[in-house]
């Protein structure tokens, strides 16, 4: 038997290796659901199938097409089986329209008509973890996934389908009655909770990697390097501490006692400490070690003799572990040939310190990708020099925001996101691709200008518009609430006809009562809820009037209004925005409004 | 650093300088890459934004540039590989505000001998500042009619190199025809140098230049490399046939000495017979504040015309040659000390501010009278 697995992230731009516990998982479902079939043979496909949240949106039926694409690379090989894995999605992006995309393709896949070459058989879909058959609030899903085959006729006459879904059900469809096995489900919801608790997956999804201007220890050719960008974990103290205790279990050699490094990563030392507790291992901070003190007395006399095992934040080119053994060897102290990483450019290093081969082992390898001060664009401007630290500002510099345009791109502004109100940009940068690849710090600078700025209250929700990039962006910023915050998401088209009705939402509200968004917010008044609205991108205010009018209305108070880049910072008037109004980039360039709108 | 206010707390963003430069960086950068004029005309929109944190003139400055860097790539477009010869920028930057005349002075002494000079009040506030450099802004109307737009500028610190700086600001910002140094100098008492004369250099001579060597008997020994800059040709035709007297210096200088604070004299009984005279002679400059006599010895072993010295001169001349246009100079120091011993008890004397009203005397009568101007 041949098959493909086909790993497909909803509402992701770029597609990433598949990780290898997802194709054990991927193979063993196989395997369970066809045990008598003694050759089964995986075929190509290392890398996920990425659909993004634009198609998901504005083109839902050309998920058909994608699916019918990457199948046809497949179709002189005898093909059995595809294997369409969606389990690694959040529920909000399967929608109905996207399913049913789905299904059109794989029926013209199994079509002898469509596909004569290699009709393929069988299908099996792994769903999400979906809310089932409960209905929900805070989510745009609130029908069973068994329901979408009965709304759909199938034609199921030519192929099978199977769906496994979250909630321990299995669905066969089609002439070919395939047997699915009790406990598949024990190998379903095994691997999906290894999958989410994994704490080296925690830790990268915890792991945020900030632009600026940083200082390298490195040097090309005798010059001195910068880096762009510079590595940190936040709130990752029990993810490290997991690691540790497993990794200590492996390499500590019987250490005695650990001397750690933890300048940039708060992280780590309240891991280590926790760690040192439980374990009762002495732990000591490297530079009072090295100082005059009693920590350095207690070392040097007492623990002679003994192994200590080095922990440290970053490696960038080993020099500072370097210069750490070195001067640890010199005060007649023992360091375990295992030294303890969080971060460095590979998983592990192999170095010769004071003629002595160590392995530095890390736990997240990252490239800092090091540049010569004479080539480095930074240094050319004459920018100053960033903080590994701490934030320097609250908004981004504008090297920022240039550095990543020049990474993603830009084009003209999709006509779908454009307001009634206005004229479209020519050209901008392409936000969603932004906020998907820096997406994570710049939600943590949202979040850090909120704290530091006007703090953050209870009972906070975000809203926005139904864009690809500010639901990009509300979904990196709910990452930072851990995913407690209610996200709601009104459709353009809404927020269009409230404003073409002078902003009045109350037809609105009635006419669509039982849609999700607005079950949503209506449940949100009795909760004393407010409101942070954001949005990718401020052009001239009409949007977020709009949103405000709609939570005045519902007598909901607004706390913020955070677009990302702001195109219109100079009408900060009260009357405009009467509420705080922050964003990450100034851009002035308001849009340019239609005469007949522009008093909506 | 600028400030965004929410609620009582000061929130620090980047400086503006930093986000100008850096917004020239990508606008360059971007209509290379994207070939796209609507999206860098956009990134100009953020550089105004960004620029208007400064004062007129780095907004002018900043703004300037972005469009000259998004507009040269339609050049090159329309002109194609000839276009490698013109530079908007440059063009632009040629027609930056001008100015027939600027005057560089050193110290606060030297701008009020200037001001005054000039017609003006010596406490007079700068018409325009930007960055640090502050100027000032005057005419001098021209024997036979017409008027030469003059500005001014102080450098505030001593020695060569920050006087190149300051002469490099103003050329930036600015357009002149001729740029004059006015100040002080020691002057050389054995060749009847007073105080109060006037050098107007002939030629400016670096002494600091040397090579050290050791010589055949292990001795160490300095071999002099002076770099000699010579008056450009033009001015030097203006001012070979100079002579303040017969514009009367003596008494047009008497009548602006009456202006001057009685504080800022030097003793009355000193002033009786006081009659300053003017040289064209050689001006030495280095880095050195000369107060043991050693004038006389450069005379003999560098330059025969040496009469004065100081600290700047050297630094002026090549800010205003060593760049791709170059701009005509002069120099009129009046002599304040005579770079002996005595120096500190000549400066309390007040000999600056006299010096410097001398030779800014003399500046203003080779203007009015002498100075044919470039496009003449």
């Amino acid at each position: 038997m041949r098959y493909i697995a086909l790993n497909i992230r909803l509402g992701v731009v770029g597609d990433k290796p598949i990780e290898k516990i997802r194709q054990k998982f991927q193979d063993g479902i196989i395997k369970k659901i066809f045990p008598e079939v003694e050759n089964i043979e995986r075929l190509g496909e290392q890398y996920t199938t990425s659909i993004p949240y634009r198609t998901i949106l504005y083109k839902p039926q050309h998920v058909r097409d994608i699916i019918k694409k990457i199948a046809s690379r497949y179709s002189d090989q005898s093909l059995d089986l595809i294997l369409l894995d969606l389990s690694n999605n959040d529920c909000q992006e399967f929608r109905e329209d996207v399913f049913l995309s789905l299904i059109d393709g794989v029926n013209d896949l199994a079509d002898p008509e469509e596909n004569p070459i290699n009709p393929i058989k069988i299908f099996i879909f792994l769903l999400p973890l979906m809310p089932g058959s409960r209905k929900r609030n805070g989510s745009e899903i609130s029908i069973n996934s068994s329901e979408y085959l009965q709304i759909k006729n199938m034609k199921s006459e030519k192929n099978t389908i199977v769906l496994l879904t979250n909630d321990y059900k299995s669905f066969v469809y089609g002439a070919n009655p395939i047997v699915i096995p009790d406990d598949i489900f024990e190998i379903y919801h095994k691997h999906m909770a290894a999958l989410k608790e994994n704490p080296i997956h925690l830790l990268c999804e915890k792991t945020i990697r900030k632009l600026g201007h940083f200082h390298s220890n490195k040097k090309i050719n005798g010059e001195r390097c910068c880096r762009p960008y510079t590595y940190f974990t936040y709130d990752a103290g029990k993810e490290i501490g997991e690691l540790l205790s497993v990794w200590w279990s492996k390499y500590s050699n019987n250490s005695e006692y650990i001397i750690y490094d933890s300048n940039n990563n708060d992280s780590l030392h309240e891991a280590i400490n926790a760690f040192a507790e439980i374990e009762k291992i002495p732990v000591y901070y490297i530079e009072d070690v090295m100082s005059d003190n009693s920590i350095h007395k207690e070392v040097t006399e007492e623990k002679i003799d003994k192994t200590f095992t080095l922990i440290v934040d970053a490696v960038d080119t080993s020099a500072t572990v370097t210069n750490y053994i070195e001067d640890l060897v010199k005060l007649n102290v023992y360091p375990n040939e295992n030294i303890l990483s969080v971060f460095a450019p590979a998983a592990s290093i192999i170095k010769e310190i004071s003629r002595k081969k160590y392995v530095i082992h890390a736990f997240i390898s990252k490239k800092h990708e090091p540049i010569p001060e004479s080539k480095c664009p930074q240094c050319i401007i004459g920018l100053p020099y960033s903080s590994e630290l701490s934030e320097d500002y609250f908004m981004l510099r504008a090297y920022d925001i240039y550095h990543m345009i020049d990474s993603v791109g830009i084009e003209p502004e999709p006509k779908e996101e454009v307001p009634e109100t206005g004229y479209p940009y020519s050209y901008i940068p392409k936000y969603e691709e932004m906020i998907e690849e820096f997406g994570d710090w710049l939600a943590y600078k949202m979040e850090y200008y909120l704290i530091k700025s006007i703090g953050i209250p209870e009972n906070l929700f975000i809203i926005h518009p139904e864009e690809v990039a500010s639901k990009a962006l509300s979904d990196k910023l709910r990452f930072r609430f851990n995913k407690k915050i209610t996200t709601v998401k009104i459709p353009r088209y809404q927020i269009t006809k409230a404003q073409k009705n002078n902003n009045d939402w109350s037809e609105i509200l009635i006419e669509e009562a039982k849609e999700g968004w607005v079950e949503q917010i209506e449940s949100l008044i009795d909760q004393g809820a407010t409101a942070l609205i954001i949005d990718y991108l401020n052009g001239s205010g009409k949007t977020f009037q709009s949103l405000q009018k709609m939570l005045t209305k519902l007598e909901i108070g607004v706390y913020c209004y955070f677009p990302f880049v702001d195109r219109d910072p100079g009408a900060d008037s009260v009357e405009k925005y009467p509420f705080n109004k922050l964003c990450l980039y100034e851009w002035y360039g308001p849009r340019q409004l239609k005469r007949n709108l522009s008093n909506v | 650093m600028f400030s965004n206010h929410q609620e009582g707390i000061i929130l620090q963003n980047e400086d503006f300088e930093h986000s100008c430069k850096t917004n020239l960086y990508f606008i360059e950068k971007f209509t290379q890459k994207y070939k796209n004029d609507k999206f860098c005309l956009s990134l100009l929109q953020d550089l105004a934004w960004k620029s208007v944190k400064g004062n007129l003139n780095s907004k002018n400055k900043y703004l300037l540039s972005g469009l000259c860097k998004i507009y040269q790539r339609t050049l090159e477009e329309t002109l194609g590989s000839f276009s490698k010869n013109i530079s908007i920028e440059e063009a632009i930057s040629h027609n930056k505000k001008l100015f027939d005349v600027g005057i560089v002075t050193i110290k606060r002494e030297e701008l009020e001998g200037v001001l005054l000079a000039l017609g003006m009040d010596s406490q007079k506030d700068h018409d325009l500042k930007i960055g640090s450099r502050r100027y000032w802004f005057s005419k001098v109307e021209k024997r036979g009619g017409g008027d030469l737009s003059i500005i001014i500028t102080m450098v505030n610190r001593p020695r060569n190199v920050p006087c190149a700086m300051a002469v490099d600001s103003l050329l930036s910002n600015f357009g002149v025809n001729l740029l004059i140094l006015v100040g002080v100098a020691a002057g050389l008492k054995e060749k009847d140098i007073k105080l109060g004369d006037v050098i107007g250099a002939d030629l400016v001579l670096d002494y600091e230049h040397s090579r050290l060597e050791k010589d055949e008997d292990g001795v160490k020994i300095k071999l002099f490399r002076p770099e000699q800059h010579e008056l450009p040709f033009k001015i030097q035709q203006n001012l070979t046939d100079f002579k303040p007297d017969n514009f009367d210096f003596e008494s047009k200088f008497q009548k602006l000495l009456m202006k001057l604070d009685k504080k800022k004299k030097p003793p009355s009984k000193k002033l009786k017979d006081l009659k300053p005279k003017y040289e064209f002679a050689t001006v030495a400059a280095g880095e050195k504040l000369i107060a043991d006599g050693s004038i006389v010895d450069m005379r003999f072993e560098l330059h025969e015309r040496i009469r004065a010295a100081d600290q700047e001169d050297s630094g002026f001349v090549k800010a205003c040659i060593y760049r791709d246009h170059p701009v005509l100079w002069a120099v009129f120091r009046g002599i304040s000390d005579q770079g002996e011993a005595n120096k500190e008890y000549q400066k309390k004397e007040n000999w600056q501010y006299l010096a410097s009203l001398s030779a800014a005397t003399v500046a203003l009568l080779f203007l009015q009278n002498s100075y044919s101007p470039a496009s003449e």
